[in-house]
């Protein structure tokens, strides 16, 4: 075992690997950071290029990128509201008002440490604890994934709307687009209109670009009528705008450690996703806050916990791909390619054939984080300044990467088109408070629920008694209930407790309004 | 503004003259794109960014590998129908994505006039596999199991319509088996469900369980493939066990219909070199795959002989056929 350990410590810690995975953190980084551009899209054009390298380089440079790209995305998504990677939608609904009150450094650096943090700590539960976890994933069948989703959907649905009855009419509108496409259980076209580019549905990231990206552009634009020249943010002289203090960090760590716990879980599970993941992450942090009203207006635990819980997949979601040779997220799978093109086929194997390079893996794993502690920082100074640069000028030129970016994951053109029809939905939906981050995610965990319950079904022959018979799924199920319940009795408690919680919300809105 | 567009627009015209000449050299004068109709990572893409290593040596030009996914692998195919046919455009083509789905929805390209068929490269290895820990260890163990205990067991398959579920339907027919089938998103969410109990069998290719089958997490039951693997050698294949079919799909190589003869022989030499590359096959075969070429002709016409007779099946098997 040391003898395995040492070999692996000097195979994997060379400087040509430190390198690789730091310039990985430097590309997802930098790539996650620009709207409109994302980590999946680096990761695939990397892996052409790492053909011809040593696995551990590559591995460790993908790896790296999609650690960057997941931080990344929080960048823009705090200083802009426009997430540069769907991971960090949640990030912008409080990151981009604490931006608006000229904390968008602290924001910045909080989303940093819970980054690092979520990280660590899943790249913790890789190392030590692969098997059992591996093994509880398993345990997931379609039946158990069916409530789990159902339990996600209660939880996340209508976040970031500004009343419960707007974040619903988002749920069911992007619940209703993600039926688009072939029928997953038949192979049926559905609602394609002819279109064979809609037989593979409506493209998650172009839709997402548009949705989250393009339609700030034309909120700012409408903005911008006003003063063209007018910085997006406020500055601040005070030096605590701009970092974290030990108490703020302190008061976080319980979040982030709940977070950190999240992402992995949905990590592990094959399909499950760290856009779930950061939403759910962000739910729990306002359901057990103790002034879920702030959130939304600029808290910063809704910063930390989508951003340690989206952090947290990375490291889990290479659980279920070392130990069964299933990638457990879409980047994962794009890292198993590397993994087999360098002749490394993951799976229970993997760990007896070639243990030197998954225990190098792991330290590599463990390195990067600490390096993703420091690489980004001169990237959250660029963007500082980025915002300081007049709307008139900063914005086009994010369009122009929407397009770019809508294009650059296919090579599709259609796309593009759903990009731009999606800014306009967007924008409409930001125009009347309806959430676009609950329509993502609704689009998200839709077709899963679909999916899962179907096969569920399936497999027992059309008894719905398999959803309470299996003992994990019957916990979701209690549980998407329960969630039913409690907010329920909240919102009614909510009304006896008088107009006056009522009326500064209010107030709160009007406000947002004037912004 | 207006003069330096023009001006941008006379430099392109000019670039565009003078390379006009040098596209009417010998072929390849120029990269050539090469579409892969499945995901990056996967088993279609690996192995044909290994062979495309070794293809441009011999074409003397590049390859540039594009995914394209989705729908099946027709996405990737139409992608390629779609394009002229002056062999700067080729693909990857699976079998269903020709032979079956058409048959099932429409496509926009007819399978056996909008495409030609370059050759094939490698055939897929299919397989009927359980747990490791199930109680059956041999293919009559589990036949016998299912007739006793009808409509208790479920199989999975990568998803409607493909290989996988129609010959699995069609074994669960010839035996008069009663057993649910389940589709699943592709094979990696197959084999998860397999591995958590959630279905008794699954039908998938080997490469992408070969680690779990070395250790003894997956036990194959048949190879429904034409022949037996190295890597479970004593398992019989469906021939063996008296059917009179099998699980036949390559990966191939397509270009649009059009493609000059010229350049179809230049493909066809480079891919079979590839196909023959010591290296090639070497890293292959660490993954368990094993090219093996056919020419273009002989393929198209093995297409056309199992989409007729898939065809004639469908409606038998369960699976809603286009009107």
């Amino acid at each position: 075992m040391l003898e395995t350990l040492a070999t692996a410590a000097s195979q994997a810690l060379t400087l040509n690997n430190f390198f690789g995975a730091a310039l990985g953190i430097f590309l997802g980084s930098l790539l996650g950071a620009i709207p409109g551009l994302n980590g999946t899209m680096a990761i695939a054009l990397l892996i052409p290029v790492t053909y011809t390298w040593s696995p551990l380089f590559a591995i460790a440079m993908l790896v790296g990128c999609w650690k960057g790209s997941v931080y990344g995305g929080s960048i823009s998504a705090v200083l802009l509201n426009a997430p540069g990677t769907p991971e960090s939608a949640a990030t912008a609904l409080d990151g981009y008002p604490l931006t608006k009150q000229g904390k968008a450094g602290k924001a910045l650096k909080m989303a940093l440490f819970a980054s690092v943090i979520g990280a660590l700590f899943s790249d913790a539960l890789l190392m030590v604890a692969s098997p059992p976890i591996a093994a509880m994933a398993l345990m997931f069948g379609p039946a158990e994934l069916a409530m789990l989703i159902l339990f996600a959907l209660v939880v996340v649905a209508g976040t970031g709307a500004k009343s419960q009855l707007k974040g619903l009419i988002s749920t069911a509108l992007g619940m209703l687009l993600a039926t688009v496409g072939l029928d997953p259980i038949t192979t049926q076209q559905r609602f394609t209109f002819g279109s064979i580019d809609l037989d593979a549905g409506i493209g998650l990231l172009a839709m997402l670009i548009g949705l989250l990206v393009m339609s700030e552009v034309l909120v700012q634009m409408e903005e911008g009528w006003k003063d063209a020249h007018a910085e997006v943010a406020v500055r601040s002289d005070d030096p605590d705008a701009s970092r974290v203090t030990w108490p703020e960090l302190k008061g976080s760590l319980g979040t982030i450690f709940r977070s950190s716990l999240l992402g992995s879980f949905c990590g592990a599970l094959p399909g499950v996703g760290s856009i779930t993941a950061a939403f759910m992450g962000y739910d729990q942090a306002r359901r057990l806050s103790k002034h879920p009203e702030r959130f939304g207006k600029g808290e910063l635990n809704g910063v930390a916990a989508p951003e340690a819980a989206n952090n947290a997949v990375c490291g889990a979601g290479l659980i279920p791909l070392v130990t069964l040779g299933i990638p457990g997220a879409l980047s994962a799978a794009v890292i198993m390619g590397a993994f087999m093109i360098h002749g490394l086929a993951p799976g229970p194997m993997l760990m007896m054939e070639h243990p030197e390079t998954v225990y190098g893996l792991f330290m590599l794993l463990i390195l990067s984080d600490f390096f993703m502690l420091v690489i980004p920082l001169p990237l959250m100074k660029l963007g500082q300044w980025v915002i300081s640069v007049p709307r008139a000028y900063l914005f086009p030129v994010i369009l122009a990467l929407c397009v770019i970016g809508a294009f650059g994951t296919h090579q599709n053109l259609f796309d593009v088109k759903v990009m731009v029809f999606f800014g306009v939905v967007g924008y409409l939906l930001k125009k009347w408070e309806l959430s676009p981050a609950a329509l993502l995610i609704a689009f998200i965990l839709g077709p899963m629920a679909e999916v899962y319950l179907r096969q569920a079904l399936k497999i027992s022959g059309g008894d719905p008694a398999i959803f309470v018979t299996k003992p994990l799924a019957a916990l979701f199920l209690a549980l998407a209930v329960g969630a039913i319940v409690w907010t329920t009795l909240r919102n009614r408690r909510g009304k006896k407790i008088g107009l006056a919680g009522e009326a500064s919300s209010k107030a709160d809105i009007s406000d947002n309004q004037v912004e | 503004m207006g003069k330096k567009m023009l001006t941008a627009l006379m430099a392109m015209a000019l670039m565009l003259a003078v390379a006009a000449p040098a596209m009417a050299g010998a072929y390849p004068s120029k990269p050539v794109k090469f579409i892969i109709n499945f995901s990056a990572g996967g088993t279609t893409d690996t192995a044909a960014r290994l062979m495309s290593s070794k293809a441009n040596e011999v074409l003397q030009q590049a390859l540039i590998c594009m995914n394209k996914p989705g729908a099946g692998g027709t996405l990737g195919v139409s992608e390629v129908a779609r394009t002229k046919g002056n062999g700067y455009t080729i693909g990857t083509c699976n079998m269903p994505a020709v032979a079956v789905i058409p048959l099932i929805r429409p496509v926009p390209y007819k399978p056996f006039k909008d495409l030609v068929q370059v050759c094939a490269v490698m055939p897929y290895e299919y397989a009927l596999m359980v747990r490791g820990d199930a109680p059956w260890k041999t293919w009559d163990e589990f036949v016998a199991y299912v007739k006793k205990n009808p409509g208790k067991v479920t199989y999975g398959s990568p998803g409607t319509g493909t290989t996988n579920h129609l010959v699995t339907a069609r074994i669960g027919k010839e035996l008069g088996l009663d057993w649910k089938h389940v589709p699943f998103q592709g094979g990696v969410k197959e084999t998860a469900a397999l591995l958590g109990g959630h279905v008794d069998m699954i039908n998938n290719t080997t490469a992408s369980v070969a680690s779990s089958i070395k250790a003894g997490k997956i036990r194959v039951l048949l190879v429904t493939s034409e022949d037996r693997f190295a890597m479970v050698p004593d398992v019989p294949t469906m021939k063996e066990k008296g059917f009179k079919f099998s699980q036949i799909s390559y990966m191939s190589i397509i270009a649009p219909a059009g493609t000059p003869q010229v350049a179809l022989d230049k493909l066809s030499a480079a891919f079979k070199a590839a196909c023959a590359d010591k290296g090639v096959v070497k890293a292959c075969n660490k993954l368990d795959l094993h090219p093996k070429f056919i020419p273009g002709k002989q393929y198209q016409a093995l297409l056309e002989k199992l989409s007729a007779e898939w065809g004639a099946l469908l409606p038998e098997l369960g699976v809603k056929v286009k009107k």
